[in-house]
């Protein structure tokens, strides 16, 4: 795991096609969530987020580690998202200097958008169809009304259901059923 | 590092983490009540404690359609890699014009220009790479020059095949070569025991010079098709990432490329014995014309019988897709022609089609002939293929 996340890290450093796909798949909707928390708009928190995005491709930033990409990037949407709504004068933030150590409300917010990341990623790994049905039954549909929806039979729906949960507990250790219970309660 | 009274958004992040899916041990339970002091994380608790919110915000995050902004991003950064190409263009030029002065009397060579003004989608060809005992690496060129390893052992080389001729005298030590196939290629491969193997685009394989172990054992990433020796007394085993296929002689097929998280193996003929790695080691024997599929989402087996054609037909240069989705039969495209795909939406990648594609002719025709059947269209540039709704 160690080696694989190196690996990409250096694909990352060095613009590898394979690398960014990876990482711009595992990125970009966290951070445009991360972005559109402060400026409540998608359409501009996309922008930001690709802006960013793009001028990391551009530049020639080393990162050592994967924690000193991922500060970036944190970094980098927050202070983009706040010159955003200081250019337009939406609000009257000042735009935060930036230092190491964090106030205790971004710090907050930031640990809150690493573990939403976490859990993306994790169900993100599902087959298509089966997060599908997943974020269904999240939404509160029952089986009945996922199966009609997406044309299939009511046992393809439980039986996808019951696989997702099984990936979920294999990759989440033994005290699995506290997960279920709370994301799929 | 981010961080906040001495403790990093990390290890905080890794902890409400671990306190959600309930793996907190009690020893990093007192950490991180500490931590949640500290930061004023406790501030917080009472809203991150209902979990209906999680999902609200992770639902709010899976709505971003990150295929639709991916295309979006490639095509930015295309544009600007091509005036990064003009600068450089510009600066070699200035350098010429400066050079050239004084590099024109001193040598009347033509000097080849560096920059392709049209780019083909090249079909696939015979290109790899081995890498030879001692760690050294050979570009097998198309037309090939023999080898030789070092325990004598004479490796012939022809277009697009590598056939090992084995020793008389069994040497003591057993040493390996691996033969790697980028995006774009395709080998075949005779290995000492006669047993033959076409080995697909982005595919690798590492196996011994000469077998002199019990067992015939080779090691297999991407895709395959063996043609396996019979030696009852030798089994032949091919080693995957998530487990084993023991054969004794036959012929089967076998995908196991990273990015689709599965091994499917194929069996043509004979009989084979899928073994798994993982904790509920389950194995099974394959009868011809079914198929058994691991994936590392599932730890159980799943096998059925299969429309032999739609798996091995790779290798006899024809690909048939039936009722498969864009995004699957892309992959295949993207590594035989070595391109990139990107869709403008996230619901495209899940269309269904059917078609064959001949391995060895250009791709255009194949995807003007999806674009007439579907609801799709493509944009070939620069190597990368756009595909749209129509």
């Amino acid at each position: 795991m160690q080696a694989e996340t190196q690996k990409i890290i250096q694909g990352i450093n060095q613009k590898d096609s394979k690398a960014w796909k990876i990482f711009f798949e595992s990125f970009y909707a966290p951070l445009c969530q991360y972005s559109y928390k402060i400026l409540k708009d998608k359409q501009i928190a996309h922008d930001v987020v690709q802006d960013v995005l793009l001028s990391l491709w551009k530049s020639e930033i080393i990162f050592e580690t994967p924690q000193a990409l991922i500060s970036y990037l944190y970094k980098a949407v927050i202070n983009n998202s706040l010159k955003f709504l200081r250019n337009r004068q939406i609000e009257t933030h000042h735009l935060q200097i930036w230092q190491e150590e964090l106030s205790e409300e971004t710090f907050a917010d930031i640990v809150k958008e690493e573990v939403i990341r976490k859990l993306y990623n994790l169900i993100n790994q599902l087959p298509h169809e089966r997060r599908k049905i997943l974020l269904m039954s999240l939404e509160g549909m029952s089986g009945e009304e996922i199966a009609t929806q997406l044309g299939i039979t009511i046992y393809t729906v439980k039986q996808q259901k019951y696989r997702a949960y099984k990936f979920m507990r294999e990759h989440l250790g033994i005290y699995k059923d506290l997960l279920l219970s709370f994301l799929f309660f | 590092m981010l961080n906040h009274h001495g403790h990093t958004i990390f290890k905080a992040a890794e902890y409400v983490f671990k306190f959600l899916t309930g793996q907190l041990t009690p020893q990093e339970e007192a950490e991180f009540s500490r931590l949640k002091k500290e930061t004023g994380l406790d501030k917080r608790w009472s809203q991150w404690e209902n979990r209906q919110a999680w999902i609200q915000d992770l639902q709010e995050t899976m709505d971003f359609d990150t295929s639709a902004a991916y295309a979006q991003f490639i095509q930015q950064t295309q544009k600007s890699s091509k005036r990064k190409r003009w600068l450089q263009i510009a600066a070699i030029a200035i350098l010429l014009i400066t050079v050239g002065g004084i590099g024109y009397y001193l040598n009347r060579r033509e000097i080849p220009n560096p920059f392709k003004l049209t780019e083909l989608i090249e079909p696939i060809s015979h290109k790899a790479y081995i890498v030879l005992a001692d760690g050294k690496k050979l570009e097998l060129q198309e037309k090939g020059e023999n080898i030789q390893e070092q325990d004598g052992t004479i490796i012939s080389h022809q277009a697009g095949q590598l056939v090992y001729d084995p020793i008389e005298k069994k040497p003591q030590e057993t040493i390996y070569n691996t033969l790697n196939v980028p995006r774009g290629g395709e080998f075949r491969i005779v290995l000492s025991d006669g047993t033959g193997i076409w080995l697909n685009s982005e595919s690798s394989l590492k196996y011994p010079v000469n077998f002199t172990g019990k067992n015939r054992e080779v090691f297999l990433s991407g895709e395959a098709y063996f043609e396996v020796k019979s030696d009852s007394t030798r089994p032949f085993i091919v080693h995957t990432s998530l487990g084993k296929i023991n054969v004794l002689g036959t012929e089967f097929n076998v995908r196991d490329y990273q990015d689709e998280q599965e091994v499917v193996t194929t069996l043509v003929k004979g009989k084979v014995k899928y073994q798994d790695n993982r904790n509920a080691n389950p194995e099974i024997v394959l009868q011809p014309g079914y198929q058994v599929t691991a994936s590392q989402n599932d730890p159980e087996l799943s096998v059925h019988p299969v429309n032999l054609k739609l798996y091995v037909g790779w290798k006899d240069g024809l690909y048939i897709f039936r009722n498969l989705t864009l995004a699957e039969i892309m992959k295949t495209i993207e590594r035989n022609y070595d391109v990139q795909v990107v869709y403008t939406s996230e619901e495209i990648k899940h269309l269904r089609f059917s078609g064959d594609l001949k391995k060895y002719d250009r791709v255009e025709s194949f995807l003007r002939f999806i674009e007439i059947g579907g609801d799709v269209t493509f944009k070939i540039k620069d190597k990368i293929i756009t595909v749209t709704s129509k």
